[in-house]
């Protein structure tokens, strides 16, 4: 009994650690391969936490409707258009980065209501209002930069060194992790948004308001991703705009650390699971940085190309888990042989 | 039924262009001079100071510009026929993803073009040289792009004293010629010295066919008095690009030369520093001498080599030369292919002086005065004016507007 | 006399039927929007040229030119849609097949094998979404995207391997024939016409309806799924090769931007000529030219007022929700749409 206790932890403790340590085994072999390392000082550790904290809101930000089948592809523009807003009024009044950060995920919060009241009330596949706000917001943020001019900080450093403050980044992440889970796990909000997202109808018929709900989803996104867009630009000290679609990719590099986390989330808590996927993205992005700094041939097209075949196999093993682990383990052949062997000796 | 006839409609929707298009006639009537400016970048410092030059003088001299912003060549096409049916004269191609095209398209509409930012191929100026309404290009040549890279890099050894670099070589790695020659001409100053090679070769044609669409490899460089820390390109300035940049500067290379892009690399080359402690960063770039350059100045921007506002100054003459019936051609009675010169600032203040020369409010070095006395004037003359760099623009400004 | 009166059943059957009357009624109307819309658009774009004087005959070539890449490209996605399924990398799909083919134009001299190289990359593309999507049970949408990135990647990787200065030019002279307005009326016609007649006259337009409309019920009813989802994707394979063709017609130079906002403008163009995003019977075949032509006009009209690709953008976004939002009237269910 002990042992099967025992023996179900460690299945647990496996699961939830195997894809970060794999992406970091996985690196580090590779950057050895390369005659580099991994994580060669304190100034790579800071681009790590800088970059986890970014994917991490982004991926909150997207995971909120994302899960319960809401597709939006305005993510972007929102995560733009905060980004912008606080910047601008942040550099303006000398608020700094924290007053900058708390502006974005206002600007965040207003922008997902804004999308979430139109989809509820205009009762419009979330696609469509998607298309239309990334548009739209795209179209202003031409206008508030007065024609896709520049958005910077001057010689105010302070910007990026809070974005590379590996403490700062911390306490991000963790008041994150800790609304997430609060909020989808110990509220009546997020039993609403759990029953709706594994049965729509069934939900609605039993009384579940589906309207207040989505609506709060999109707030509560909008806010993580206004969060990820001010962390966005300050990563980059400022900002050049670019509209016509260009922001619909942003969302692309958080489906990596979503789909990682669909496995995780198996062992562990979704929200937990979430994180522990960016962990894992976020060495294969540092890996990639570390090879192509000694590999000229190794190019950001590259490695995007190398990035959506991880991602496809990935893909492939979640949705044919069993196939495989059956193929893997020769289960049918074995059982088939067990059968005959069974037949005979009877 | 409601198929059937939606179908139709659809299908009539087409039919009804095919026969308005039949039935129509020109209606290109007006006279005055309308141009159409289509660019592919409308969001740079340069393109700002490019479009406040042309409405400035467009004023002036009575010129209404109309700016598109292009994203492809099928809407670069797309815009050119647009303003055709607007009847505008002539058009100012910035962008140039399809240049045959987009002239044909122009030239078909009989509207003028002129390339004021780029040049074509050979082979591409070959099939437009014949076009009479194809006027020309003026522009930095390859061998401008090279000298500026050459200069960079020769400025941060002799003057500066720098011997450790990091490069970020912008578009080379797609092997876009403008990026590849300047970084050329940073590695060929610093092969001039004996002992420096680079994947052992040390000339110009040989580094070219080295870089283009690879980059460098900082490992193939060998060098007793040198040596290049870290080289990125690509313009994805994300967590790939900071680890290699941290990584370069943390490693000594604290020289940043750049042949694109410098303010962005700027940017995050000062973030990483106060970030990581490390000082005197130094960075040195070709790119547009605009007050973007001038704030970057202030975190780190030693070097800025580029076009100017008034640049567009010679493509706009060859335009009114032609509007006004005196086309300006080269020797051999074809459209001219011309060079123009970079300006260089090496400080703040000879960036601001030249901002100062050459700006809205306070007037542009290549004003109407200037602009009246080439526009028709003699092909020699013409080349002048290209060929001008800051003292030189500034001597022309003075004598036309005495 | 006994006085004839109706009894309170056949009253209230004909008050359920004038209900039912009037809700075909408007459903009739509200299902004839596209179609309004594209002639109103079509209607203030001609008003508004000719009263500033503009040449309506290249201001219609234009339209045209616009209309035919996004046309092509959307008829074809239509058998997608109309069978419940998504593809979003077909920008990029059209992308890679235009660089190949013109690669293939160039080495060979020949337009049919450019023509051809171009359909038949853009089919393999297509066709190799829709067997990872129906034989590793993957999510459409999420997989289509990642295809997006990597058909994108590919793309660029081209540029620097076969082109120079990061294009491929194919010879001008060797499309140059082919680069008038007819050509594309004709090609965009031929092709209309042939999505038509496999979509309404053959067994499988009814079958990809049928998917489209009750998954469930399709494969009770013995239709194969799997097959079905990779002849759509095969059959929009070809109008992504054909709209690769006409880009090299009308720009033979191909750089990474070339084609590069069709991929949105295609579900945009979709959605505008009243197409169902979720497939079904609702789904018509001439939505995408309806609604290519519809985003054709719009701009132009745009074009005519409005100085600065932001302004445009922003009332694009505006009039995009707005006119989606009239075509469901009627439509909408109790619960959100996903």
């Amino acid at each position: 009994m002990r042992h099967n206790t025992v023996m179900r932890y460690l299945k647990k403790a496996g699961g939830i650690a195997v894809i970060p340590l794999l992406c970091l085994v996985a690196m580090m072999i590779a950057c050895a391969a390369s005659g580099t390392v991994l994580f060669p000082d304190m100034n790579i550790w800071q681009i790590f936490f800088r970059g986890l904290t970014y994917v991490l809101l982004l991926s909150f930000g997207v995971s909120i409707n994302l899960h319960t089948g809401r597709f939006d592809f305005s993510t972007g523009a929102v995560m733009l258009i905060s980004g912008v807003i606080g910047a601008k009024i942040a550099y303006a009044s000398g608020l700094g980065p924290i007053g900058m950060l708390i502006i974005s995920i206002i600007f965040g919060a207003v922008f997902g209501a804004i999308s979430g009241g139109l989809y509820i009330s205009l009762r419009l596949p979330p696609m469509v209002i998607g298309l239309g706000m990334t548009l739209v917001l795209e179209g202003v943020v031409a206008l508030i930069t007065d024609g896709l001019k520049p958005v910077k900080f001057g010689t105010d450093a302070s910007y990026y060194k809070f974005v590379t403050n590996p403490l700062a980044m911390s306490i991000i992440i963790v008041i994150s992790l800790a609304i997430m889970i609060v909020v989808f796990h110990y509220t009546k909000f997020g039993y609403d948004y759990r029953a709706l997202q594994n049965g729509q109808k069934i939900s609605v018929n039993v009384g579940v308001k589906e309207n207040k709900n989505a609506l709060i989803c999109y707030i509560i996104s909008g806010a993580f991703l206004g969060g990820a867009g001010a962390l966005s630009l300050c990563s980059t000290n400022g900002v050049t705009p670019t509209i016509n679609f260009t922001t619909i990719g942003t969302m692309f590099s958080c489906f990596l650390p979503l789909f990682f986390s669909g496995f995780i989330s198996k062992f562990c808590n979704k929200q937990v699971a979430i994180l522990l996927g960016c962990v894992g993205y976020e060495i294969i992005q540092i890996g990639f940085g570390q090879i192509s700094f000694v590999n000229a041939a190794f190019t950001a097209d590259v490695y995007k190309v190398i990035e959506a075949v991880i991602l496809v196999a990935f893909l492939i093993y979640l949705n044919n888990e069993n196939k495989i682990i059956e193929i893997v383990t020769l289960k049918k052949w074995l059982s088939g042989k067990n059968a005959d062997k069974t037949a005979s000796d009877s | 039924m409601k198929k059937l006839i939606s179908m139709f409609v659809a299908i009539a929707c087409l039919l009804s262009c095919t026969f308005a298009m039949s039935a129509c006639s020109d209606n290109n009537a007006n006279k005055s001079y309308k141009i159409g400016v289509l660019r592919e970048d409308d969001s740079s410092g340069e393109a700002a100071a490019w479009e406040e030059y042309l409405e400035s003088v467009g004023k002036s001299m009575n010129i209404t510009f109309d700016f598109t912003t292009t994203s492809s060549s099928e809407s670069e096409v797309s815009a050119i026929n647009t303003y055709a049916s607007k009847g505008y004269d002539g058009i100012l191609l910035f962008s140039d993803d399809d240049v045959i095209a987009s002239v044909n398209a122009a030239a078909g509409k009989k509207m003028y073009v002129v390339l004021p930012t780029g040049h074509p191929t050979d082979e591409q100026y070959n099939q437009l040289k014949d076009i009479p309404y194809y006027l020309g290009s003026v522009a930095p040549v390859d061998d401008t792009e090279y000298q500026a890279g050459y200069d960079m890099a020769k400025f941060f050894v002799e003057t500066k004293g720098q011997k450790n670099f990091t490069i970020f070589g912008g578009a080379t790695c797609y092997a876009v010629s403008m990026h590849v020659q300047r970084l050329a001409g940073i590695l060929a100053y610093l092969c001039e010295d004996s002992g420096t090679s680079y994947d052992g070769v040390k000339t110009r044609e040989e580094l070219v066919g080295k870089v283009a669409g690879a980059g460098v490899d900082p490992l193939k460089f060998t060098s007793s008095v040198y040596s290049i820390k870290g080289y990125m390109d690509g313009f994805a300035f994300d967590d790939a690009f900071s680890t290699k940049l941290t990584n370069s500067l943390t490693a000594g290379g604290t020289c940043i030369l750049t042949v694109g892009a410098g303010d962005a690399v700027t940017g995050i080359a000062f973030g990483i520093s106060q970030g990581a402690k490390i000082e005197n960063i130094m960075v040195g770039g070709v790119d547009a001498i605009t007050s973007a350059y001038a704030d970057s100045f202030d975190i780190g921007y030693t070097y800025d080599c580029g076009k100017f506002a008034s640049a567009m100054g010679p493509g706009l003459v060859l335009m009114m030369s032609a509007l006004e019936g005196k086309k300006i051609v080269d020797n051999d009675g074809n459209a001219p292919k011309v060079g123009m010169s970079y300006w260089v600032a090496t400080s703040k203040e000879e960036l601001n002086d030249m901002l100062k020369s050459d700006n809205k409010t306070d007037g542009f070095c290549y004003n109407k005065e200037v602009l009246d006395h080439f526009i028709g004037n003699t092909y020699e003359e013409f080349l002048k004016l290209c060929s001008a760099d800051y003292s030189d623009a500034v001597e022309i400004f003075n004598e036309y507007n005495k | 006399m006994p006085v004839k009166t109706k009894s309170s059943e056949v009253l209230a059957s004909d008050a359920s039927l004038e209900a039912r009357r009037k809700a075909l009624f408007v459903q009739r109307i509200v299902s004839m929007i596209p179609l309004f819309a594209c002639i109103l658009l079509g209607g203030m774009y001609i008003i508004s040229a000719l009263a500033n004087g503009y040449d309506l005959r290249i201001g219609f070539e234009v339209i045209i030119s616009n209309a035919t890449l996004v046309g092509l490209v959307a008829t074809g996605a239509t058998y997608i849609f109309a069978s419940g399924s998504f593809d979003l990398s077909l920008g990029s799909n059209m992308l890679l097949s235009a660089i190949i083919g013109g690669a293939v134009g160039i080495q060979t001299g020949s337009i049919w094998a450019m023509v051809l190289a171009c359909i038949a990359v853009a089919v393999t593309l297509s066709v190799l979404n829709a067997l990872l999507a129906s034989f590793f049970n993957l999510p459409v949408f999420i997989m289509t995207i990642v295809m997006m990135n990597v058909y994108g990647s590919i793309s660029t990787l081209l540029f620097t391997t076969l082109g120079t200065n990061a294009k491929i030019s194919v010879p001008f002279a060797m499309v140059t024939a082919l680069n008038n307005t007819w050509f594309r009326i004709a090609l965009i016609v031929a092709f209309e016409l042939f999505c038509c007649f496999i979509f309404y006259l053959l067994k499988i337009g009814r079958k990809q309806k049928f998917l489209g409309g009750n998954p469930f019920c399709a494969r009770l009813s013995g239709i194969k799924p799997k097959t079905l989802t990779v002849i759509s994707f095969a059959l929009a394979g070809i109008g992504i090769g054909l709209a690769s063709f006409a880009m090299i017609v009308e720009t033979p130079t191909l750089s990474a931007s070339s084609g590069s906002s069709v991929g949105m403008n295609m579900l945009i163009a979709l959605v505008f000529g009243g197409m169902n995003m979720n497939g079904g019977p609702g789904s018509r075949m001439y939505s995408a030219l309806l609604g290519a032509f519809s985003m054709a006009f719009l701009d132009s009209f745009m074009n005519i007022f409005v100085t600065g690709s932001w302004y445009l953008q922003i009332v694009k976004g505006v009039l995009f929700v707005v006119v989606v939002f009239l075509f469901t009237i009627g439509k909408r269910s109790r619960l959100l749409q996903r």
